[in-house]
């Protein structure tokens, strides 16, 4: 059956079912969203993210810094606490490679079994401790998925509530879309042999999230 | 729902097709609390089923006439009560779809349908009453699916034994969960239903109870029966035995004491 | 996989025969329902979300041919193919010509019940390409050679042990270690390089966004986006009904569907995919395939079994029904297991050969009760048994015993004088024992369980008689 015999057969089947104006109709479902998701209110996002994101179920670790110029400085700490020598895969966006990277060896592709990566997350969403990420010509996707540790930039102004205003905020329209969109939250796992909870699966292993403050 | 009356509630009381074949004593109870609470009682004579194996085996038609025969029996009364949920179940929920296309007799059903109600919930909900009984004991209780989920029964069953003297309730690892009779299903799928209520019977024996409690005469039968062939001693009653005194001789499947 | 579900009886018989699939049984599904009891405990506004999830899907449903258009409209826009399949051949067709064209020689793939439905490892095979399955539990069952057990964990009915044993046998470099963390580790070693090298990349998805022609995954493992990121093309196959309106209608089920699933408020990785890569992007697929699969979903939207095309396939409904739990997904002997597959295998294959699924259910309601979309399974599969009665499907023993129960019940006197008879002859066999231990035409009942003894008259008679 082709393309138009089925979509005919559907239209068939739903005879005096749909709505004049789909759109609205669509819209007025969802047009109370805090009556289906969790308010957090009381608390400020930036404690609600880090709540979330250093929770048993996320696993990142997180580390707040004043501004971009102390990252690397920070990165080196890490590295050096996790014994992961010299090499850092790193997003080759000019607000990370403008940064003073003396003594490290960077690269800015990762190859499959690659320690570490630093990238720059889009923004954040508090209600869930996620991060997100675009893909641009500066943001390849692969950096985010394939180190074991995977260390992660957000600037505290681009925590936002809900997974919602992410849409809002990038825009909800088809031409407002990246190649693609990765919510991320926390570290690979699975529960794959008898339920249990493990970390580390295909994806990143660790997971620490420099918090910028602006 | 109360009816407004001028008159002791009038119940016909449908006393389902396993307590009449199986364990008359359940339906003796319920006559016994039905009267203490202030209830004018009937026992129509032309029940036999309230048609739910025909249902559950997808013969919609004998389901109907089964549906028909409970409809004329008990409508001329203020309430239908029956000690069972999977029954009242039945008559209060499914009996719509069976007339959806029969104006006249749907009339006649949703009048019957929305007065019809489980013994336990229709004592606490309905009549308020609270009855006085004695019985020394541990027990355990298992939550009948379709009363539990369909009629939302499970308060009311624990209120009413509260305030039972010398009983003491533990609680039941599960006690949410299928036994695996499902009336056609141990018929039909043994091997699954003895799958079933064997895992039953383990949380039960690991509550260290000595009676086990319900709402469900097919539900305890079941879980009676496997017990009882895993030698086990425990006791197993429908609560309105125990709360109408009358839990004092053999309970399902145990040996006469005399 | 070949569909066994008319050998029923068989596959239950095995099933209980096997005791390592008790355990595994026991070990997962009592955790997948504690986790969900708990993180749903904790969403106070979880009941609205079921509501609003539900209302989003059936009107999806009702405007399905204004959704489908216009998904099509935007995923062309973005520079993907999409194709329309209507049986699993057609779709197995067109993922063989893609493979085929490209030259394809090996196929990373990532985890997909639709993929399963329609036969992919078929397709592949004809398009002589290896497939390399990605997901933990796909990889462990593809090293065991075993069909899928269940919808979200599709290994359940292995124990550790015996992955820790496959390991062993067929990893490259496995483990030394038998803990999960080290299979799991074994498991990262041996698929690191297929990803990287694969020629082609197939996914399924959870979702298809009309507004914007994107499409969803929800998983844990970082698989899919290993598997459809390096790969010059990537082959997505979907069903019709996982459309939803728009991004925030996606974020109503997105907290629904790891909850129900396996407890957390979130999965590790939400993607969203828009299309082949664009200029600029530094990796992606070049080209997309979307192909979407209507595999009688279009027929379901006619009947009673409209409501199961709200179905997100979280898997709670199997993670808390007794018959699952006795016997695993293996015993359904079809792609879809636990209820929902009793639902589904019928629909999508026919009402012969699939006669035990409806039938094999107590219709306790557990799996209605936890489904996030509400869907009515216990009142589809009793209407399945119906649709059975009118087709005159035969049932042996238990039909002909109801017939002659229907023929005494709407006959109150002549049910009288049965009931008195029976009772008589019951109290006979149990001999003032209290118990009946065998009765004939219930073996399947007295095998296991005693039948109790019933007083001395039915009810009826004995309130007749005076009692009261």
């Amino acid at each position: 059956m082709s393309r138009d015999a089925l979509l005919a057969k559907i239209d068939r089947a739903n005879a005096g079912r749909g709505s004049d104006d789909v759109k609205a109709a669509a819209d007025a479902l969802i047009a109370e969203p805090d009556r289906y998701r969790v308010t957090f209110q009381a608390m400020p996002l930036f404690d609600r993210f880090v709540a979330k994101a250093t929770s048993e179920t996320v696993t990142a670790t997180v580390e707040s810094l004043d501004g971009l110029a102390h990252l690397p400085a920070a990165v080196s700490a890490y590295m050096a606490a996790k014994d992961l020598g010299k090499r850092l895969a790193l997003q080759p966006r000019a607000s990370l490679t403008s940064l003073d990277w003396t003594g490290f060896e960077t690269v800015d592709t990762a190859h499959m079994n690659e320690p570490l990566a630093l990238t720059f997350a889009d923004a954040a969403i508090a209600e869930t401790g996620s991060l997100v990420f675009q893909t641009a010509a500066d943001a390849p996707v692969l950096l985010n998925f394939l180190p074991l540790h995977h260390l992660a930039v957000v600037r505290r102004s681009s925590i936002l509530p809900h997974m919602e205003d992410v849409f809002d905020h990038f825009g909800t329209g088809a031409t407002d879309q990246t190649r693609s969109l990765n919510i991320i939250t926390g570290t690979s796992g699975t529960a794959d042999i008898e339920a249990k909870n493990v970390r580390g699966a295909h994806g990143p292993r660790f997971m620490h999230i420099y918090c910028i403050a602006d | 729902m109360d009816i407004a009356r001028d008159h002791a509630p009038r119940v016909g009381f449908f006393v389902t097709c396993i307590v009449d074949a199986m364990r008359p004593n359940i339906g003796f109870a319920s006559l016994k609390l039905l009267k203490d609470a202030g209830c004018d009682v009937a026992v129509p004579a032309t029940q036999t089923c309230c048609g739910q194996p025909a249902y559950n085996s997808g013969d919609d038609s004998t389901t109907r006439a089964l549906a028909k025969q409970v409809i004329e029996a008990f409508e001329e009364y203020d309430y239908l009560v029956v000690p069972s949920g999977s029954c009242a179940s039945m008559i209060r929920s499914h009996y719509a779809e069976l007339f959806a296309d029969m104006p006249d007799w749907q009339a006649r059903q949703q009048a019957v349908s929305a007065k019809t109600w489980e013994i336990l919930s229709f004592l606490t909900d309905v009549m308020h009453y609270t009855p006085q009984a004695a019985y020394q004991g541990i027990a355990t209780y298992h939550d009948s699916c379709s009363g539990l989920r369909d009629l939302g029964v499970h308060d009311q069953p624990r209120a009413l034994l509260s305030k039972v003297a010398g009983l003491s309730m533990v609680p039941l690892d599960g006690n949410n969960e299928c036994c695996g009779f499902g009336g056609t299903f141990c018929v039909k799928y043994p091997e699954l239903s003895t799958a079933i209520v064997t895992d039953k019977t383990t949380k039960i024996k690991a509550t260290e109870a000595d009676t086990l409690l319900g709402g469900d005469m097919g539900c305890l039968m079941n879980m009676a029966g496997k017990l009882s062939r895993e030698g086990s001693q425990m006791r197993v009653f429908h609560t309105i035995e125990v709360l109408a005194g009358m839990a004092d001789g053999p309970g399902i499947c145990a040996p006469a004491l005399k | 996989m070949k569909q066994t579900s008319h050998q029923f009886a068989a596959n239950v018989a095995r099933a209980l025969a096997e005791p390592t699939l008790k355990i595994a049984l026991d070990r997962t599904t009592t955790l997948l329902r504690t986790r969900r009891a708990k993180v749903i405990d904790e969403f106070a506004e979880y009941a609205q979300a079921r509501d609003t999830a539900e209302k989003i899907k059936d009107h999806t449903l009702d405007n399905l041919g204004h959704y489908l258009r216009q998904f099509e409209e935007n995923a062309l826009a973005s520079g993907a193919r999409v194709y329309w399949a209507e049986t699993p051949a057609d779709a197995r067709k067109i993922v063989t010509d893609i493979c085929k064209s490209e030259n394809a020689k090996t196929a990373t793939r990532v985890k997909s019940m639709l993929g399963e439905e329609i036969g992919i490892a078929e397709a592949l095979t004809d398009a002589g390409v290896e497939r390399i399955e990605t997901d933990l539990a796909e990889h462990i069952i593809q090293l065991a050679g075993d069909p899928p057990s269940h919808i979200v964990m599709p290994a359940m009915h292995k124990t550790q042990e015996q992955v820790a044993e496959l390991f062993a046998q067929k990893h490259k470099e496995p483990s030394t270690e038998q803990d999960v963390t080290s299979l799991v580790g074994s498991a990262r070693r041996e698929l690191r390089s297929k990803f990287m090298n694969a020629d082609i990349s197939i996914s399924g998805a959870n979702f298809l966004i009309a507004e914007t022609g994107s499409f969803v995954t929800v998983t844990n493992e970082g698989n899919a986006e290993l598997t459809t990121t390096p790969p010059n093309t990537h082959i997505v196959t979907v069903g019709i009904e996982k459309m939803v309106p728009s991004l925030k209608h996606a974020a109503v089920f997105l907290r629904l569907l790891s909850r129900a699933a396996i407890g957390t408020e979130i999965t590790q990785y939400t993607t969203f995919f828009n299309g082949p890569k664009r200029a600029g992007d530094r990796d992606g697929p070049e080209n997309l395939h979307i192909v979407l699969v209507d595999n009688h979903r279009s027929d379901m939207l006619s009947d009673f079994l409209r409501p199961m095309l709200r179905c997100i396939r979280c898997g709670a409904c199997m993670n808390h029904c007794p018959v699952y739990a006795a016997v695993g997904g293996h015993a359904y002997g079809a792609v879809y297991p636990g209820p929902m597959g009793s639902v589904l295998t019928p629909a999508m294959t026919g009402m012969k050969g699939t006669k035990d699924l409806p039938n094999a259910c107590t219709l306790n309601g557990r799996c209605k009760e936890v489904c996030p979309v509400n869907i009515p399974l216990p009142d589809m599969l009793r209407s399945l048994r119906a649709r059975q009665f009118e087709q005159d499907m035969p049932s042996g023993m238990s039909k002909w015993g109801l017939r002659a129960w229907a023929m005494l019940a709407t006959r109150p006197a002549l049910y009288r004088l049965g009931t008195a008879a029976s009772n008589m002859a019951l109290r006979m066999m149990a001999r003032g024992r209290g118990k009946i231990t065998s009765v004939p035409l219930a073996g399947g009942w007295t095998r296991t369980r005693d039948l109790p003894q019933p007083e001395a008259g039915t009810f009826m008679q004995q309130y007749k008689n005076g009692r009261r």
